[in-house]
């Protein structure tokens, strides 16, 4: 469902990515963690079409997302690692134009998810940042996109709302959709994947299923560096 | 009023519904009208000197006078569409979700008449004094009209075509030829609005050369009065043509602002523009006036440069033996104009947290004091064109009254928000050109 294959990403002298090859299949969730700047959200623009791929091929959903961006977009759901949003909109009315482009969506069902439903109708100016980051969530789930790439979307979110996001995600891959998640929280990486990629220095470092950690868990796996 | 249905133009709606607050909203929409028909009088005091006398000349220095205003009108929708369509502040909500695009054109489109209105009329408003000659006045408001008509539908609809051009093989040389220390993709961006306003230019000298055509006893040249609304009719097709490129405009937008992300850290802590006078201001305002500079410089590099760009161009006109220094200072003020543009600007592009978590001491006067740096560039180019070729007199009090207008603009612009700044400025400017 999401396929990355060999992907290059240069800025400048810098090189963000070197060759990484990931993928995610329908009904799979994998987390995505590595230290800043090891090029998770490079990675994660460019599956959303923000950036274009020096090398390589980014498909989504059999969708080339450079030769076909219109096409990408609408199997997409993207939460960004810093949501922007219309201040001068309520939630709903955010989720109304996502639905209304769309074509298709369950409004009350997104909001009741993500626990806006009291201050659906209340300005987004008006919003806690952790407020902000649900409203981004239930615009990418609002109207069940195949494929899910979440960069840090979970951050800043309150215990409860994670947790309950998390377990969404759960369904919409058991339902069929392929999800990618970049966090820092490791904690929560369990809840949320099936198999974990790490990537280091524009590489992947390390690929593993979850259920395969040791007693230390992912602490494990970051402490031995 | 009802609600659209284009879920686009829905959104517009509703902002537009609640971002405008009563009576002072309307005030702001419209001061552009009453600052250009206050200033009018004071600007065709100088700009039609000796030419009141005689009807014909009138004719001819309110044609020249309309032109000018027409081609300024057509300039700034040139960039204003570039802001609307490519780097509008709904990109990134707009970006992350499929795009319906002809009917996103249409909202823009929209909007984009909606928002320029007020320009219209204040251009019209030029042609006032000229009430006398129907003939004239109505020649120079199609030629208005279609100016701002073909301004606006072109600047959409090259500026639209611009993210495909830019990751189009097959223009790569011309684009590297063009874009100087910028990413390629950038280049297509920096020259769409440049294209609109040549191809709207071409069609406002066009139809200026019908309008005197025409005066000059041959109807015939009436028709060429219509090149620039066939120009508008020519850019709205275009703009829903390229409506199908704006899926393309993030990757592009993306690939642009992370070449700069890579040059801007390779050069940080050096290079930027006048950093070196900071040692010398004030000690309070000594950290803000650092971080407008280094701000300003790297966050409005084009903006800057193009305001020392057009230096020369003020130089170019103080350049003339011509008794009096009215046009040039007339010139030097509307590009004194831009440079205090920046106080908005900067001031938009200022964290939220600056002014909730820091003390403001002195935050606006060092953006005053930065814009009046800048604006050096412009004001010593046309005092030393006017030293060589009218002398010392005119050329220290030309000097003296452009130092006073860009004092007067920086202090405006580093406190108001656009929508009061360009009004001010107007007069500002007008008042500085007042004999």
């Amino acid at each position: 469902m999401i396929v990355a294959t060999d992907v290059v990403k240069k800025f400048g002298r810098t090189t963000a990515l070197a060759g990484v090859s990931l993928s995610v299949a329908a009904g799979e969730r994998v987390a995505l963690l590595g230290h800043n700047g090891a090029g998770k959200s490079t990675l994660m623009k460019l599956l959303a079409g923000q950036l274009l791929p020096g090398e390589g091929r980014v498909l989504l959903a059999g969708v080339d997302v450079s030769a076909a961006p219109a096409r990408a977009r609408s199997v997409l759901g993207y939460v960004p690692e810093e949501p922007i949003l219309w201040e001068y909109l309520t939630a709903r009315e955010t989720l109304e134009y996502v639905v209304a482009v769309r074509g298709t969506g369950d409004l009350e069902a997104a909001l009741a998810l993500t626990g806006l439903g009291a201050d659906a109708d209340r300005l987004v100016r008006e919003y806690s940042q952790g407020m902000r980051r649900k409203v981004a969530i239930a615009a990418a789930l609002v109207a069940h996109p195949p494929v899910l790439v979440f960069d840090e979307a979970l951050n800043g979110l309150d215990p409860p709302s994670a947790l309950a996001i998390a377990e969404e995600l759960g369904r919409r891959a058991a339902a069929g959709a392929a999800v990618l998640i970049s966090t820092h929280v490791i904690d929560l990486v369990p809840r949320i994947a099936d198999r974990v990629v790490v990537l280091r220095a524009g590489r992947v470092d390390a690929e593993f299923r979850v259920s395969d950690l040791g007693p230390e868990g992912l602490a494990g796996v970051f402490r031995r560096e | 009023m009802s609600r659209p249905a284009n879920p686009h133009a829905l959104v517009d709606f509703r902002i537009r519904s609640r971002e405008s607050f009563g009576v002072a909203a309307v005030a702001w929409r419209w001061a552009p009208v009453v600052a250009v028909a206050a200033a009018l009088p004071l600007v065709l005091g100088d700009g039609l000197a000796g030419s009141v006398a005689d009807p014909a000349g009138r004719r001819g220095a309110v044609l020249s006078l309309v032109v000018r205003v027409a081609l300024l009108l057509a300039a700034w929708l040139s960039l204003r569409t570039f802001d609307l369509v490519v780097r509008g502040p709904d990109r990134g909500v707009v970006d992350l979700h499929p795009i319906l695009a002809r009917a996103y054109v249409r909202a823009r489109l929209v909007a984009a008449v909606r928002g320029a209105g007020p320009a219209l009329v204040a251009a019209l408003v030029t042609l006032l004094p000229s009430w006398q000659d129907p003939a004239l006045v109505v020649a120079g408001a199609l030629l208005l009209g279609g100016a701002w008509a073909a301004g606006l539908s072109l600047g959409i609809g090259v500026n639209l075509a611009a993210p495909s051009l830019a990751v189009r093989d097959g223009i790569a040389p011309v684009l590297d030829a063009l874009r100087g220390p910028n990413p390629r993709a950038q280049a297509a961006l920096i020259w769409a609005p440049a294209g609109a306003l040549f191809v709207t230019g071409l069609a406002i000298l066009g139809a200026t050369a019908g309008i005197e055509a025409a005066m000059a006893g041959n109807p015939a040249g009436y028709a060429l009065c219509g090149l620039p609304w066939l120009a508008a009719a020519l850019g709205v097709r275009a703009a829903f043509v390229d409506a199908d490129t704006l899926a393309r405009i993030p990757a592009v937008l993306g690939e642009v602002e992370s070449t700069y992300a890579a040059v801007e850290a390779a050069e940080e802590g050096h290079r930027v523009y006048l950093e070196w006078t900071v040692r010398w201001a004030p000690g309070g305002w000594q950290p803000e006036l650092l971080r407008v500079f280094r701000h300003g410089w790297r966050g409005e590099r084009g903006w800057l440069g193009a305001s020392f760009l057009a230096a020369a161009l003020g130089a170019l006109s103080a350049w003339s033996d011509a008794p009096g220094a009215g046009r040039s200072l007339l010139l030097a003020g509307l590009l004194l104009a831009g440079v205090g543009a920046l106080g908005p600007r900067l001031r938009a592009r200022d964290p939220a947290w600056l002014a909730l978590v820091l003390p403001a001491t002195g935050r606006a006067w060092a953006l005053s004091l930065a814009i009046v740096a800048w604006g050096q560039v412009i004001v010593c180019a046309v005092a030393a064109a006017l030293l060589v070729r009218q002398g010392f007199g005119v050329a220290t009090l030309s000097w003296l009254r452009l130092e006073l207008v860009l004092v007067v603009l920086a202090v405006v612009g580093a406190r108001l928000p656009a929508a009061g700044y360009v009004p001010l400025a107007v007069l500002v400017c007008a008042l500085g050109v007042w004999r």
